[in-house]
C-alpha cells in the first residue's frame, strides 16, 4: 500500500469513527439555527435499548447470562528451541438462549504473521538499517504464531476448523444447546516464543547473554493457548481481529494447567500451586508458609538459591501444576533466575478470602529495587483498590520482572523497571524515576485484576473501560503511597495539552482506531473520573456509585452504558452532559470570565439617584474636541444666550420629582418598599464557554474586607446557552476581584482568561413594577358576587375611572 | 517554499530497526510548538511515554543499557530526538536548543527553545516529527502548533514526512 493510500485509510478510519458518533443524533436535531444541546439525553437515543439481560439502571438484568469455559491444559517449554507444545481440553457451557453451531477462539499470537496487523505495518525513511534487516531475517527463519495440530471432540473425532486472521472457528457436528448445553473439545498446538526485546509484544523470552552475564533466560507466557472468544448478549460472537492495540476480553472459567519446564526453573502462574512438594524444597515450602503471617516479605526462593541455580542447567524436567477458579485467562513465567518473595495480605472484611499472598519473582538484575518495592506495592494496591471496589477475590497476586514492561493477566503481572549498573565501575544505582516507575507500574498492572480481569469489560472495543478506570485507581493508590508521587495520569492540569489538540478521537472510539493511545485510553478517562469525584459529584456520591458499578459487574461483562447508567442511577445525579462532553466529544474545557458588572437597586429617592448619576458622569473624561478648543464658546462669550438650562443641568432635582417619588413610594406595598430599600450589591458575571465542553463554573470572589467566597455553579448553568451566560451574586460586600477554577480542578486550558482584571462596571437596576393586567370589569367600576355572574356597581368607585 | 522546508527538515535522521507494537498500548508522542508573535520566541516540548521511550533505547542506544537511568542511553536519546524532530518557519529551519529534560516515571519530557523573526510568526510552518516511527510500526505522533492564540494539530503516522501549516493571514 502506498504512503498516500495509507494516509487516506487512516483519514477514512478517523472520519468514520467521528461520523458514527454524530450519526446517532441525526434523527432529532435543531434545523434552523446552530444550537447544540450539550445536555441532550443519552437514554433512549444514543444508548442501546435496555433488555432483560442488562437493564436500564445499569445492572445485569434478571435474565443476564454469560458463558463458562473451563480449561485443562498441559504445556511443555523446550528451553533449547523456545517452543511451547500444548494440549488443552476445553469444556464450553452455553448459558445463552441461542444454540451455537460453531465456536470462535482467539489466536492473538498470529498477529505477527500474515495478518491484518502485520500487513498494515508502515515504515519511514528511505534507507534500511542493520537492525531492521536482522528483524526481517528473524521473521524469515521464524514463522511465529500458532500451529494448530488438531482439534477433536470429546470422542476423539477431528473437527473442522478455520483460521480467520487471529480468530479460529471450530465447526461442531451438533450445535451446543442453548440454556446450559455443554461441549468438550481438545486442541493440540505449538507456539514458538518470541525474543521480546527484538520482536516485541506482551510475552516472550529475554536471555542474559551479554558480556559478563550468566546466559540464562526468563520466559513470560501470555495469550499462549487458543482461548474461547466471548459470546455475549451485546455483540454475539466477538469478531474483531487482534491488531496489536486493543487487548481482549474472555469468558470466565476454571483452569488446571500443568507446566513442564526444566527442573531448576521456578514458575509463577495464575492460580495456586497444586504440587508444591514436587517442585519446592522443604525449606522453600516452610518459608512460603511463614510468609503468610509475616510482617515483611519473606524469600521463598532466596537470592543465593537463585544464583546457585543460574550456574547450572538442568537436563531433567519438572511439572508445576496450577489451579485457578473463576478467571478469564491464564499467564505464567518461568526461569532459573527467579528470586521469589511473598507476603500474606490480610482481608479481614472478607471471610471467603481472608488472606492473599502478594508475591514477586525477579532476577538478580532487578535487585535491590524489587526486593524493596514490588511485593509491598502489590499489598498496597490490594488495599486501595479493594476500598474503592470489593475485596480481592483471588488467593494470590503476583508481579514478575522480565522482558515485558507492563502487562496484566489474572493474579499475575509482568513489570519491567530495574536498577542500572555503571559500565565502567560496575556500581549499581537506581534513580527516583525507576523507583516510582516500578511502584507505579506494579500498582497499574496488579490493579488490572479489578479492571478488566474481574470487572470483565472488553478492551478491544472500549479501551477506557479498563485502562481509564484502572489509571484512575492507580492515581488514587499512588497519591496514597506518597502525596508527592510523580503521577502524570489523573491531575486535571496534565491533560490540557492533549485536550486542546484538534485531531483527537472521542473516548468512545474502538481501540485500534484510537490516536494517542496513552492520553486517550488512560489519561483522559482517568482525569474525567478524578474531576467527577472531586468536583462534580463529590466523594460520597461518586464512591458509592463507583463501588456499585464494580460490585454489580464483578465476574460479569459490562458495557460502557452499564457504567454510565449505574453512575447516574446510584448517585441520583444526571451526568448525560458529562458523558457527552468527556466521552463522546473532543471538546476541551476553556471557560473565560469576560466581564463583571456591579449593580445597585434604584432607591426611588430622586436626590440620591441624581447624585449617583452625577458622580458617574464626573468620572467620564471631557470631550477631547471641547478640551482642545482654545477659544471661548458662544455660551461662555455671550451671556445673553445663557438661560434656565445653563443654571439647571440634567442632575438638578425639582420638587415635582420629589413629590412624584413620594407618591410612587406610597403606592408600594410594604414588601415592595422593603425590596426597594435593599442596599446589597448585585454582581453580574459574564462567562463564555470557549472550549465547548460544559463544566461547572467554580467562581472564587475576593472582597475588599479581606474575605473570600467560592461558589460552585453547577454545569447546568449552560443548559439553555452553552456559549455565553451571565450569573448574578448578591452581597453586601465590595468585590475586589474574581477568578474561575482557582484550584485548577477542571482542566481549564487557558488560565489567562480565568482571572478578571478589568474594571468592574457599575450599573443601576430599576425595580420593574409591571402594570396590572387588563380588567374591563374593574375599569367599568362594577363587581360580581360569589353567588352569580351578574354585575352591580362597585361600592367604592375610584375617582376618574367612570365610563368615558 | 514547502519543498525547501521539507527538504531541510528531512535531511537528518538515524535509521533504526522498527519493533512492532510492544506491550500494552499504542505508541505516540505529544509535542507542542509555541510561537510568540511578539518576540519570535519558539518553544518546543515533547511528552513521550516512558513505556515507549525506554524499550526503544534497545534500538536507539544498542550499546547502552535499555534504561532511562543510563546516561549513555540518554545521550543517545537526546541526539535521536534532535534528528527526528524539526520545525521550519518561512522556509528556514529553527535552531532548537535543549533547555530542560525530565525523566519521569510515566513520561519523559523535553523542552527546547529557538528564535525566529517576529515578522515570520504568521508565516508557513513545516514540521517533521518522526520520533520512534522507525522503532514502532504503530507510532502516531501529534504536534500542536500554537501561535496567535490558535492551536493547530498535525498528526504523523509512521512513514509520514514533513507536514506544513499555511501562513496565517494578517488581520484586515
Amino acid at each position: 500500500m502506498s504512503k498516500g493510500s495509507i494516509r487516506y485509510v487512516v483519514a477514512g478510519v478517523l472520519a468514520a469513527a467521528l461520523a458514527s458518533t454524530v450519526a446517532h443524533a441525526d434523527a432529532i436535531k435543531q434545523t434552523k439555527a446552530p444550537i447544540e444541546d450539550k445536555f441532550r439525553q443519552l437514554e433512549g437515543e444514543d444508548w442501546p435499548t435496555p433488555t432483560d439481560y442488562r437493564n436500564a439502571s445499569g445492572a445485569p438484568g434478571y435474565r443476564y447470562w454469560q458463558q463458562k469455559v473451563d480449561y485443562d491444559v498441559a504445556v511443555h517449554l523446550n528451553e533449547d528451541t523456545k517452543l511451547l507444545t500444548g494440549k488443552e481440553t476445553i469444556t464450553y457451557k452455553n448459558n445463552s438462549p441461542d444454540n451455537l453451531p460453531y465456536l470462535w477462539l482467539l489466536l492473538d499470537q498470529d498477529y505477527k504473521r500474515d495478518s491484518i496487523s502485520k500487513l498494515t505495518e508502515t515504515v519511514s525513511g528511505d534507507t534500511i538499517s542493520l537492525g531492521q534487516v536482522r528483524r526481517i531475517q528473524r521473521f524469515k527463519e521464524w514463522e511465529g504464531g500458532f500451529t494448530i495440530k488438531s482439534v477433536k471432540d470429546a470422542s476423539g473425532r477431528s473437527l473442522k476448523f478455520t483460521v480467520v486472521d487471529t480468530l479460529l472457528r471450530v465447526d461442531l457436528p451438533t450445535a451446543v444447546r442453548a440454556n446450559g448445553g455443554e461441549t468438550k473439545l481438545t486442541i493440540e498446538w505449538t507456539l514458538p516464543m518470541v525474543e521480546n526485546k527484538v520482536v516485541g509484544g506482551r510475552s516472550g523470552y529475554e536471555c542474559f547473554t551479554g558480556k559478563g552475564e550468566d546466559g540464562n533466560c526468563i520466559y513470560e507466557g501470555a495469550q499462549w493457548f487458543p482461548r474461547l472468544a466471548v459470546y455475549s448478549d451485546y455483540e454475539g460472537w466477538h469478531n474483531k481481529a487482534f491488531l496489536g492495540s486493543g487487548e481482549f476480553t474472555l469468558e470466565f472459567g476454571d483452569y488446571r494447567v500443568a507446566l513442564t519446564v526444566p527442573s531448576d526453573h521456578v514458575v509463577s502462574a495464575t492460580g495456586v500451586l497444586q504440587n508444591p512438594a514436587a517442585v519446592l524444597s522443604a525449606a522453600q515450602r516452610d518459608r512460603l508458609t511463614k510468609a503468610r503471617t509475616a510482617a515483611e516479605p519473606v524469600y521463598v526462593v532466596t537470592p543465593e538459591e537463585a544464583v546457585a541455580a543460574e550456574k547450572g542447567k538442568a537436563t531433567t524436567e519438572k511439572t508445576w501444576v496450577f489451579s485457578a477458579t473463576n478467571v478469564r485467562d491464564f499467564g505464567w513465567a518461568s526461569s532459573r533466575k527467579f528470586v521469589w518473595d511473598a507476603l500474606g495480605v490480610k482481608q479481614e472484611s472478607d471471610a471467603a478470602h481472608p488472606l492473599v499472598m502478594a508475591m514477586s519473582f525477579f532476577p538478580k538484575e532487578a535487585r535491590p529495587l524489587w526486593d524493596a518495592y514490588s511485593t509491598k506495592s502489590i499489598a498496597h494496591t490490594l488495599k486501595v483498590y479493594s476500598d474503592f471496589t470489593f475485596s480481592y477475590p483471588y488467593p494470590v497476586a503476583q508481579s514478575v520482572n522480565g522482558p515485558v514492561g507492563g502487562m496484566e493477566y489474572p493474579m499475575i503481572s509482568f513489570n519491567g523497571p530495574r536498577p542500572v549498573k555503571d559500565k565502567k565501575t560496575g556500581a549499581l544505582t537506581y534513580t527516583e524515576r525507576a523507583k516510582y516507575g516500578l511502584i507505579g507500574v506494579v500498582i497499574h498492572e496488579v490493579g488490572h485484576n479489578y479492571f478488566p480481569m474481574i470487572v470483565n469489560s472488553d478492551e478491544r472495543q472500549w479501551t477506557w473501560m479498563d485502562e481509564g478506570l484502572n489509571s484512575f485507581l492507580e492515581f488514587q493508590a499512588e497519591v496514597q503511597w506518597d502525596k508527592k508521587f510523580p503521577s502524570r495520569r489523573g491531575e486535571p492540569k496534565d491533560i490540557v495539552e492533549y485536550m486542546v489538540s484538534q485531531d483527537q478521537v472521542p473516548l468512545m472510539t474502538q481501540s485500534d482506531s484510537v490516536i494517542q493511545f496513552g492520553p486517550n485510553g488512560y489519561s483522559k478517562p482517568a482525569t474525567a473520573l478524578v474531576i467527577l469525584r472531586e468536583t462534580i459529584m463529590g466523594r460520597e456520591l461518586f464512591d458509592r456509585a463507583f463501588k456499585e458499578y464494580a460490585n454489580r459487574w464483578r465476574f460479569k461483562h459490562p458495557t460502557p452504558y452499564d457504567f454510565f447508567r449505574t453512575m447516574e442511577e446510584s448517585s441520583g445525579v444526571d451526568l448525560d452532559w458529562f458523558w457527552r462532553g468527556w466521552f463522546y466529544s473532543t471538546d476541551h474545557v476553556d471557560i473565560s470570565l469576560d466581564k463583571i458588572v456591579k449593580a445597585r437597586l434604584e432607591s426611588g429617592d430622586p436626590d440620591a439617584e441624581a447624585a449617583v448619576r452625577k458622580t458617574a458622569d464626573g468620572k467620564e473624561p471631557e470631550s477631547r474636541t471641547a478640551a482642545n478648543n482654545k477659544g471661548q464658546t458662544v455660551a461662555e462669550r455671550d451671556p445673553k444666550v445663557r438661560d434656565f438650562y445653563d443654571q439647571n443641568d440634567q442632575f438638578t432635582v425639582f420638587d415635582s420629582a420629589r413629590k412624584k417619588a413620594k407618591t410612587a413610594r406610597e403606592d408600594l406595598t410594604p414588601e415592595e418598599q422593603s425590596a426597594q430599600d435593599l442596599k446589597d450589591n448585585f454582581y453580574r458575571f459574564s462567562f463564555r464557554n470557549i472550549g465547548g465542553l460544559v463544566m461547572p463554573v467554580i467562581l472564587k470572589m475576593d472582597f475588599t474586607d479581606g474575605t473570600t467566597e467560592t461558589v460552585r455553579i453547577p454545569a447546568e448553568i449552560w443548559r439553555k446557552n452553552s456559549k455565553q451566560v451571565t450569573w448574578q451574586y448578591v452581597t453586601g460586600k465590595e468585590l475586589k476581584g474574581a477568578e474561575i477554577d482557582p484550584l485548577w480542578e477542571t482542566a481549564d486550558a487557558d488560565r489567562g482568561n480565568n482571572v478578571y482584571d478589568g474594571a468592574i462596571t457599575p450599573v443601576t437596576l430599576k425595580m420593574q413594577k409591571f402594570p396590572d393586567a387588563p380588567n374591563r370589569m374593574k375599569d367599568a367600576n362594577v363587581k360580581v358576587e360569589p353567588g352569580g355572574l351578574g354585575t352591580s356597581p362597585s361600592e367604592d368607585p375610584k375617582k376618574d375611572e367612570g365610563p368615558k | 517554499m514547502i519543498v525547501r522546508a521539507a527538504a531541510l527538515i528531512a535531511a537528518a535522521g538515524l535509521v533504526l530497526a522498527p519493533l512492532p507494537a510492544a506491550a500494552h498500548r499504542g505508541h505516540g508522542a505529544l509535542s507542542v510548538v509555541e510561537i510568540d508573535a511578539k518576540t519570535g520566541a519558539v518553544t518546543v516540548s515533547h511528552r513521550i511515554p516512558t513505556h515507549d521511550a525506554e524499550p526503544a533505547l534497545a534500538v536507539i542506544a544498542p550499546d547502552a543499557q535499555a534504561s532511562l537511568d543510563d546516561p549513555e542511553a540518554i545521550d543517545a536519546l537526546k541526539t535521536y530526538m534532535g534528528e527526528h524532530f524539526a520545525v521550519a518557519v518561512n522556509g528556514a529551519l529553527v535552531g532548537l536548543t535543549l533547555k530542560d529534560m525530565t525523566l519521569g516515571a510515566d513520561d519523559v519530557r523535553f523542552q527546547y527553545s529557538g528564535k525566529i523573526a517576529p515578522a515570520d510568526a504568521r508565516a508557513e510552518v513545516a514540521v517533521k516529527a518522526s520520533m520512534f516511527a522507525d522503532v514502532y510500526g504503530d507510532e502516531v505522533n501529534q504536534v500542536n502548533v500554537r501561535r496567535l492564540g490558535v492551536t493547530r494539530t498535525l498528526v504523523f503516522n509512521a512513514g509520514d514526512g514533513a507536514q506544513t501549516l499555511d501562513a496565517v493571514d494578517p488581520p484586515q
